[in-house]
């Protein structure tokens, strides 16, 4: 399947109005750089493309910060459209996702157009060959940012592997072992009129709806940790800017940091050395070690059986009674002597005397009993000092947002925020992902199914359920077959994925290769849950941002051609973390590699990259997207030059210019000021 | 290289590493179908019936 981005069209948001189709959809290999400078509303409107593809839900502080200043109904909306190619024996559609928002209510309503004959039908409703592209985590893969690549890179992330998984549909064997499983309830009946079936079908199916709904809150929850992961990556550097202050302020902070860690390593050192000595409990209490003393000596006065058994050896050689004052004949000595054999036995006395052994060689003190709580007194000095210099730094800190200007004050508590979310996030995933115990399965399943969050507690609960219901209605053989189907799925998924991640390894090799052909010292060594770089023996953690960049469009072309489907990559700053020099490169190379690339620009990232992309022969698309404002009417006044059809549609908002010199020579006033190269 | 093509040979391997190789063809049907998202809920259940019906677990 071959899928285009056709364009978008947005109104009364914080983006601009505009209506843009961009010239080159339904051309293989093409690229459309769309220029805007920043404040334009870049960010928003990538954050609302991804939302009309992976449809993700807005929280109504979202929906406010959404709408634009100069709006003053309650009303926006932003439209995604999207081209599908003819395959199969299917025609070509146009699809278009729709967000229409309420401001008052603070709410966003998806809408579908699934095909121009179809019309819009309420909810994100993509057709059904396009969903399984359009998870999170496949969005993420072809949805980027150039100089944020590296969580496909990061090893305490599964990006990779979930991305492969969704686009070679391991994701939907999964789902199918899964619906195996809910399927079962239904085969396991009893007679109608059998009340404890019917009982125990009614739990199992309050489980298996509790699972379903931790499956959407936990899809629920990564889309808001992926918005909320970039919302951090975006603020990050500028709240740290602010964090450490000025030159004078910054030292300061830098030197407490670095006590900060040096205390930190020598705490962590003083807990082992004190742990150790305090694996000896004796040496904790001296009343303790009293006690035992004294259960060693009372061990003494023990009649042992070895004792007893001495006493009636004694007992038959000595005296002519028995203790009974039976007379000790020859018959009642081999009955005693029968019966010792059999009930008191040596090994007593030597358990006995292991204890007493262990006791005096753990009781006896080998350091004075003062001497074992210095290493607490010193460790518990440490943390004073670490606290000192926490609350040092912390009130530094503090004094630097106290002194930034109000806007830095703002971004501050933005970050702060975000640093918030991220936790309550991240804790509520930990809280459905955690796995639960096999002891804890009987406490677990007496509780009501709705108050259970971790998935692997409810799976086996429901497991757990699905076999008892198969005892009851004398199903087991069913039951098994079951099993035994899911567990040779889940076999062939896994032997599947592996192969799938060494061709796709091998492949995005070849294509890193063709990007730069005169050689590049990065390859990809493995794909297991992230990208592993490196080159020949040694491994190594990311590579330069060229090369970074560069990984990203292998892997997610390959992906999209090894599995067959043709999607548009969308970037953010495509070129800004690359060296000139490299840009030349990659700009020759990228369309060649990938079916469609949309990427949004701002000027200083054309250098290199513009002129190697208009001499690559591929088709590209040169778009410039300004505010109407009066700041920017020397870029209006030079549009007069601009043969009328390659302008866009003026509106009060913005102007757009299709025009390739227009894009080559415009410049945003904050480059032409400062010639930074960086977004703020 | 397609799912399809890996995932057949897995799978191929897997249905004899459990002793289902005769099951092999109505497995690959059941996941290919439902990935292509081409069945009915009723057939899905009805087609997972027949199959499971069919599997001879070892003792």
């Amino acid at each position: 399947m071959i899928i285009f981005l056709k364009g978008w069209a947005s109104k009364g948001l914080r983006c601009p109005d505009m209506q843009i189709t961009l010239p080159s959809y339904k051309t293989p290999n093409s690229v459309s750089l769309i220029q805007m400078p920043n404040g334009t509303g870049k960010t928003t409107i990538i954050e609302l493309i991804e939302a009309c593809l992976t449809g993700s839900s807005f929280t109504k502080e979202k929906v406010l910060a959404l709408k634009g200043q100069t709006n003053d109904s309650a009303n926006g909306e932003f439209a995604l459209h999207i081209y599908a190619a003819p395959y199969f024996g299917r025609s070509e559609r146009n699809i278009s996702i729709i967000i229409k928002f309420n401001f008052d209510e603070g709410v966003g309503t998806y809408y579908t157009i699934r095909d121009t004959s179809t019309g819009q039908e309420l909810g994100w409703q993509p057709p059904s060959d396009l969903r399984a592209l359009l998870s999170p985590r496949c969005i993420e893969v072809f949805v980027f940012k150039g100089d944020k690549v590296e969580s496909l890179l990061d090893k305490t992330r599964d990006d990779a592997e979930q991305a492969i998984k969704a686009f070679f549909g391991i994701s939907k064997v999964s789902e199918l072992i899964e619906k195996i499983n809910s399927s079962a309830i239904f085969d396991l009946q009893g007679p109608k009129t059998d009340k404890g079936v019917t009982q125990q079908q009614n739990t199992l199916k309050k489980w298996l709806a509790q699972k379903q709904a931790m499956e959407v809150e936990k899809t629920r929850l990564e889309s808001e940790l992926l918005q909320a992961d970039r919302d951090y990556e975006d603020i990050k550097d500028r709240a740290e800017k602010i964090r450490v202050g000025e030159k004078d302020a910054r030292e300061r902070l830098a030197e407490l940091e670095s006590k900060i860690r040096a205390t930190q390593l020598e705490i962590l050192s003083m807990s082992e050395k004190t742990l150790r000595i305090y694996k000896n409990p004796l040496s904790l209490s001296p009343r303790l070690t009293s006690k035992v003393e004294t259960l060693r000596s009372n061990l003494d006065q023990l009649k042992l059986p070895g004792t007893s058994r001495t006493f009636f050896l004694e007992l038959i050689e000595k005296s002519q009674v028995c203790i009974c004052d039976r007379p000790m004949n020859d018959v009642a000595k081999d009955a005693i002597r029968s019966k010792s054999d059999s009930y008191l036995g040596d090994e007593h006395i030597s358990v006995v005397n292991g204890i007493k052994q262990a006791i005096q060689t753990f009781s006896t003190p080998t350091h004075d009993v003062a001497e074992y709580f210095l290493p607490l007194r010193e460790l518990r000095s440490k943390l004073g000092e670490l606290k000192q210099l926490e609350a040092s730094r912390d009130v530094l800190v503090q004094l630097n947002i106290s002194q930034a200007t109000e806007q830095d004050q703002k971004v501050m508590a933005t970050f702060e925020e975000c640093v918030k979310r991220r936790t309550i996030i991240e804790g509520q995933i930990d809280e459905i992902s955690q796995p639960l115990s096999d002891e804890s399965l009987s406490v677990i399943s007496t509780r009501n199914a709705e108050e259970i969050r971790s998935l692997d507690a409810i799976d086996k609960v429901i497991r757990s359920l699905t076999e008892k219901l198969a005892e009851t209605t004398k199903t087991v053989d069913n039951f098994k077959r079951k099993e035994l189907l899911q567990e040779c799925l889940k076999k062939a998924s896994k032997v599947a994925l592996q192969r799938i991640s060494e061709v796709v390894c091998e492949r995005a090799n070849r294509q890193l290769r063709d990007i730069f052909p005169s050689g590049t010292l990065i390859e990809i060594k493995s794909i297991g849950k992230h990208i592993q770089l490196g080159f020949r023996d040694r491994s190594q953690a990311k590579g330069s941002g060229a090369q970074n960049v560069a990984v990203a469009y292998s892997f997610a072309s390959t992906l999209l051609s090894q599995s067959g489907m043709k999607f548009p990559l969308i970037v953010d700053h495509p070129m800004i973390a690359v060296e000139v020099g490299a840009r030349e490169v990659l700009g020759g190379v990228l369309p060649s590699v990938c079916n469609q690339i949309v990427g949004f620009v701002i000027d200083t990232e054309k250098e290199g990259f513009f002129d190697a992309l208009s001499s690559s022969g591929f088709a590209l698309d040169t778009l410039t997207i300004f505010r109407n404002i009066p700041g920017n009417r020397h870029h209006k006044d030079k549009l007069s030059n601009v043969e009328r059809s390659k302008v866009g549609e003026i509106s009060s908002d913005a102007i757009v210019s299709f025009d390739p010199e227009f894009f080559r020579n415009f410049k945003s006033k904050d480059s032409a000021s400062s010639g930074s190269s960086q977004n703020v | 290289m397609t799912l399809h093509e890996e995932f057949e040979s897995a799978l191929k391997s897997a249905t004899e590493e459990f002793g289902m190789e005769n099951n092999y063809p109505a497995i690959l049907s059941l996941v290919e179908k439902y990935i292509s998202d081409e069945m009915p809920q009723a057939q899905f259940n009805s087609q997972l019936k027949n199959l499971i019906d069919s599997i001879e677990t070892r003792s």
